[in-house]
């Protein structure tokens, strides 16, 4: 019943509060920058109330100007408050409300009717406030504070400098005091307790949400590697279903052809048929590259890849001399992590690739180098650019594909990029391709993550 | 009045083997028939175009079925028949999709874009060839469109 008559409560205190005091931009984390707008708000009115009471009953008692001059000041700090959680500061903000209106209190309590009964309580409020929302150094400060307060008024009374009526006698003091360092201790030990179940569940709440995140991402990638194995699969029997379509078709014509006394076109169709079976083979073999290189067989270790390339040169000479093709290496290419034959075989790919496809080009060229360093993800994007043959920009994607191959008089078996793909994704980066169209060149970004701090420090 | 035309058909098939066992397994059975292949996507709209583009001079032989493989260079089947299909003068061209594909993804495609049937090139000639006959009596002898769309 009262938790329901609570919750109550405090809903309408929530709407109250938005609409009082809109949502706040802060630079922190949502969930606290809520908590303390509410806090603040709450504060905040708490204060206005108790300031209406004390003008309420000044007015009824008497006039004083000390008095009108601290309402005005504790309506400026208000004031200045509510701009400062306009701006997120809300915990300054809070300060301030706290600080200026127990310095109201205690003043009025000195200097206009002395420490009532209702005082003393009133006393405690902004002490347990701070101590819900501040730091135990904001509690002990006030709490403290309070108490020299008292204490000067009950010597000031002894040295007869103060009026008897605004007077607190030393016993009153000593009661003071102690129901303060009672109610401070308390506060002490409940906010603390309070202000730690705050932090667990705040922090259990992103742990949560790290971990839903971290879930989702898995599933996501789960369901993208279950869509590129259901394409793969697909492409993979289709490719592999075509020669076995040419080699039942002329081996079951060859059949008919023989048990008809014909054999004129036999060597034509046995030609046929193995040369299907070697195709087949081909590709079988081309698959079975291709899924060793979907392992990551070394321990990522830092790669050089000006070393990589300079390996690559010797290699590939013959083949790059065969197609007048210049290599060329721009700038210095920062050491990368990884398996480095792996990286070898990429590199090597994407050159060849270029030597094949220089689309007549007087002088191909092909160009290697950093495009970009990104520290922040720990990672770099090479470009690998020719000035050959291109493609259509709407062709991008397909020609990583598994036997995909743009014309079907290209020589090779249109694999080279799909074990390029597959042993960048194995390295956790990325590859994509752009050209201007045929006949503009091509240019393939491969994205590499780099070496960890330490790594580049044993290396 | 000159003697009427044979009817025509359209292979557009990529790979060369299988091109020659499908248009010698159609030529197994009897009867007159033009048999025209294409190698590519590209090739094969550019022929049904100029089938239907010169009305008298007929420097194409508009023709009575398309057989069309799906996975093919430069212009791919689906493509092809997309474009058919939104061709006023193509649209009622009969479409056969022959494959090596017997995935459901494919089935669903080329039936979304209108193929007017949809045959798995089967493993043997002598099941193709009786493929074939059927698809040539049926869709060359039985089968019915207008003349002028």
């Amino acid at each position: 019943m009262i938790w329901q008559a609570l919750s109550r409560v405090e809903r309408s205190w929530r709407r109250l509060v938005d609409r009082f005091l809109p949502p706040v931009a802060t630079g922190r984390a949502a969930g606290e920058a809520d908590s303390s707008r509410l806090l603040v708000s709450v504060l905040l009115m708490v204060c206005l109330v108790l300031v209406a009471l004390i003008a309420a009953w000044q007015l009824e008692r008497q006039r004083s100007h000390v008095s009108d001059a601290l309402m005005l000041c504790l309506l400026a700090s208000f004031g200045l408050a509510l701009r400062l959680v306009g701006r997120g500061r809300a915990r300054l903000a809070a300060a301030l409300a706290l600080t200026s209106s127990w310095a109201v209190l205690c003043a009025s309590g000195v200097w206009a009717f002395g420490l009532t009964d209702v005082a003393l309580p009133a006393m405690l409020l902004p002490v347990m406030i701070a101590g819900l929302l501040q730091h135990w150094r904001a509690v002990a400060l006030l709490s403290s504070l309070s108490i020299a307060a008292a204490w000067c008024m009950a010597w000031a009374q002894a040295a007869g400098i103060l009026t008897p009526r605004a007077a607190l006698p030393w016993p009153a003091a000593l009661d003071l005091s102690g129901f303060l360092v009672v109610g401070t201790g308390l506060i002490l030990v409940y906010g603390d307790h309070l202000r730690g179940q705050h932090d667990r569940l705040a922090a259990e709440q992103l742990e949560r949400q790290r971990v839903e995140a971290e879930r989702e991402a898995l599933i996501a990638q789960l369901a993208a590697s279950n869509e590129a194995l259901e394409r793969f699969a697909y492409s993979v029997s289709h490719d592999l279903k075509s020669p076995l379509v040419t080699i039942t078709g002329f081996a079951s014509r060859l059949g008919t052809d023989l048990s008809s006394g014909r054999a004129d076109r036999a060597e034509r169709y046995l030609d046929r048929i193995s040369h299907a079976a070697g195709h087949m083979g081909s590709l079988l073999d081309e698959l079975l590259k291709l899924s060793r290189a979907g392992r990551v067989l070394q321990t990522p270790q830092p790669v050089d890849l000006g070393d990589v390339l300079t390996e690559l040169r010797a290699l590939l000479q013959t083949r790059l001399e065969a197609a007048g093709m210049a290599l060329r290496v721009d700038g210095y290419l920062p050491v990368v992590r990884g398996d480095r034959q792996r990286l070898l075989t990429v590199f090597q790919n994407l050159i060849e690739n270029a030597t094949k496809f220089t689309g007549g080009q007087a002088q191909p060229t092909v160009t290697i180098r950093c495009v970009e360093l990104d520290m922040s993800v720990n990672q770099a994007t090479f470009a690998v650019t020719d000035n050959g043959q291109g493609f259509d920009p709407a062709e991008g994607e397909r020609i990583f594909g598994v036997f995909q191959q743009l014309r079907p008089q290209d020589d090779g078996l249109g694999i080279g990029l799909a074990l390029v793909r597959r042993i960048v994704e194995a390295h956790a980066g990325r590859i994509r391709a752009e050209s201007d169209g045929v006949g503009q060149g091509a240019c393939f970004l491969v994205t590499l993550p780099l070496p960890c701090a330490d790594e580049v420090a044993l290396s | 009045m000159s003697e009427p035309l044979p009817p025509c058909v359209l292979v557009v098939e990529d790979n060369p083997d299988h091109a020659e066992l499908v248009i010698a397994a159609l030529d197994e059975h009897p009867g007159g028939l033009l048999i025209e292949r294409a190698a590519d996507g590209e090739e094969a709209l550019r022929y049904l175009r100029a089938s239907v583009g010169s009305t008298e001079g007929d420097t194409a032989h508009r023709p009575a079925l398309v057989l069309l493989d799906l996975r093919l260079p430069k212009v791919d089947g689906i493509e092809v028949l997309r474009q058919m299909r939104e061709d006023d003068q193509l649209r009622q061209v009969p479409v056969v999709v022959l494959t090596s594909s017997s995935a459901s993804r494919d089935m669903n495609q080329a039936y979304s874009h209108h193929c007017n049937s949809y045959l798995v090139k089967p493993l043997g000639y002598g099941e193709l060839t009786e493929l074939m006959g059927w698809v040539r009596h049926y869709w060359t002898e039985c089968n019915k469109t207008p003349r002028e769309p």
